[in-house]
């Protein structure tokens, strides 16, 4: 097809760069936007752009938050002495979402790869061992049931072994080969709750 | 189980074809290159979601088309009723339902559909290389268990990811324990299971061999393992760590399940370099009425049985023989150029 409208063109691109949407789907997005009302559409740019500007990572747990400490960091009523270990912050939102968990969070930003050049270093292990010298008493690991997450696991329970910290491992419960992310959360509340 | 009925769109050569089909035998008869194996071949993809011939769906796609479909309606031994329909798009790939159900992940459907297949090829499993053997393996146990078939997709991620990390490695020795521990999990789950398969099939592999030579050879079947000392997770574990600097001087992941093998043993000898090519094919015939009949006490249900091509050079009698020995349920489905070979009742598909 030759004939284009380069500005919708242009949104059409970066859509279709956007995780899921492929060009069909970016194309449909892009004639919603123009039926739509000018004010809804400055509304979603308006909130694109704060999320861009806002959010930022909490220097403590690496969990993402407008507010440096985050709100779960700075909660008094939150257990201290516990910290669960997660890949990324959507795992929090799914952890969060069950009410079942107290403690704190770390965030390490990925899962040890060596296909993608993702050695333990390029993940937050260090700031991690730096949070325990404190009141912490127990470290649950919860990456991913991927094999990178489990890799991880085994990684980090090495490295926590000589600090004196009990370590759990909560995802072997879980289906193998699965993500937390879609873990259905049940299993997830269990393997939170039974972790001993 | 069986196959009732199958739909074809657009596979192989055909552009539109319905056949039905009898429990027992069906012989596919026609003269070379009339689409007898491309039958088979679709009857393969509605119970393993892919071909025995090639590994790219794309070849069974009918020349200049865009898409085929495969309809496959089973009957279950308890009176349940399965379709399962595969639509392949060039460029897009494969989309599965299963009773107008879609079938996300495709390593959870392996297995519903039992299925025991035998071609030509397979002859490689007595006289070729080790891989043809632990293909084997891997597709008769990953039917009858999801714990070797997850373990096994694990394992072959991980044997990637440590193969990447001795291409480049810097004595990071933790990082290597770290995937070797993650490793032993697996391997132990694989080398477990298929011992317990071998033990279980080869009483019957040695008598089905005795059965189909008539004579009084002694069929054996052992796993070599390319490490020594297998009981537990912890042992793969240390031997891995023990052979760790030739794996760092080859930089390449040598030793656990993607390395082992398996010798058929004849009266003691290697049937491999030994066996003359009528042993081999006795063997393997042999090896597959026992794995019809691990199949059949595994899952519960008789599995399909495909032979494609490989009574050509048999006379009648070997084939009666042969099929003597399996139940009046299986359903079997053989090609042939020769009906003169089957003189038994049986259901005609002509060519
Ligand atoms: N993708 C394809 N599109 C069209 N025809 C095909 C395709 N693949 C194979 N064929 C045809 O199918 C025939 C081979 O069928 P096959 O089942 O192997 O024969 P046989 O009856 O000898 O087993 C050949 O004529 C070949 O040209
Ligand atoms: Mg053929
Ligand atoms: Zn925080």
């Amino acid at each position: 097809m030759n004939y284009q409208i380069n500005s919708l063109n242009l949104l059409i691109e970066n859509l279709a760069k956007l995780p899921g949407i492929g060009k069909k789907t970016a194309q449909r997005l892009a004639f919603h936007v123009l039926k739509t009302e000018r004010e809804e559409i400055a509304e979603l740019a308006k909130a694109l752009l704060a999320v861009k500007d806002n959010v930022k990572s909490c220097s403590v747990c690496f969990n993402i938050t407008e507010n440096d400490p985050c709100e779960i960091c700075v909660n008094p009523r939150r257990d201290k002495t516990i910290i669960c270990v997660v890949e990324e912050a959507s795992n929090v939102i799914t952890i969060e979402r069950l009410n079942e968990y107290r403690g704190l969070y770390h965030i390490l930003g990925g899962a040890l790869s060596p296909l993608n050049g993702i050695t333990p270093e390029k993940l937050k292990v260090r700031e991690l061992l730096s949070r325990l010298s404190g009141e912490v008493e127990e470290i649950i690991l919860a990456t991913n049931p991927t094999i990178e997450g489990e890799a991880t696991a085994i990684y980090l329970a090495k490295v926590l072994k000589n600090i004196g910290v009990k370590v759990t491992r909560i995802a072997r419960g879980l289906p193998m080969g699965g993500d937390i992310e879609y873990a259905d959360e049940v299993t997830l509340a269990k393997a939170i709750a039974n972790r001993n | 189980m069986f196959l009732k009925q199958i739909s074809l769109t657009n596979f192989r050569n055909q552009q539109e074809a319905k056949f039905d089909f009898k429990q027992g035998i069906n012989v596919f008869i026609g003269k070379n290159g009339q689409g007898k194996t491309n039958l088979a071949e679709a009857i393969h993809y509605l119970c393993f979601l892919k071909s025995f011939r090639t590994s790219s769906d794309e070849f069974a796609l009918k020349k200049s088309e865009k898409q085929f479909q495969l309809t496959g309606n089973f009957n279950f031994k308890d009176g349940s009723e399965s379709e399962v329909i595969l639509l392949y798009t060039k460029n897009e790939g494969k989309l599965v339902s299963q009773n107008h159900k879609s079938v996300a992940k495709f390593s959870d459907f392996i297995g519903s559909h039992p299925c025991v297949c035998l071609s030509l090829e397979d002859l490689a499993i007595s006289n070729g290389s080790p891989s043809e053997r632990r293909k084997f393996l891997d597709v008769v146990i990953s039917q009858t268990s999801k714990v070797y078939l997850d373990s096994l997709i694990r394992y072959g991620k991980v044997i990637k990811q440590k193969n990447k990390l001795l291409e480049n490695y810097e004595n990071q020795s933790d990082l290597l324990d770290t995937w070797d521990e993650e490793l032993s999990v697996y391997c132990f789950e694989i080398i477990k299971r298929r011992r317990e398969f071998l033990k279980r099939i080869i009483p019957n592999l040695s008598y089905f061999y005795k059965k189909l030579s008539g004579g009084k050879e002694e069929v054996t079947c052992v796993y070599e393992s390319s490490l020594e000392n297998t009981e537990t997770q912890a042992d793969i574990f240390n031997e891995l760590t023990r052979k760790r600097k030739i794996e760092v001087a080859k930089k390449t992941a040598s030793f656990g399940i993607h390395r082992d093998d398996l010798t058929f043993k004849l009266n003691g000898f290697n049937a491999k370099g030994f066996a003359s090519q009528g042993q081999h094919k006795t063997l393997i015939l042999a090896l597959k009425l026992a794995e019809i009949e691990f199949m059949k006490s595994e899952v519960g249900e008789e599995p399909i049985t495909i032979f494609d091509d490989v009574f050509s050079e048999l006379d009648e009698q070997r084939i009666g023989e042969f099929f003597g020995l399996l139940s009046k349920e299986t359903q079997v489905f053989v090609t042939t150029t020769n009906l003169d070979l089957f003189e038994k009742e049986v259901w005609k598909i002509k060519f």
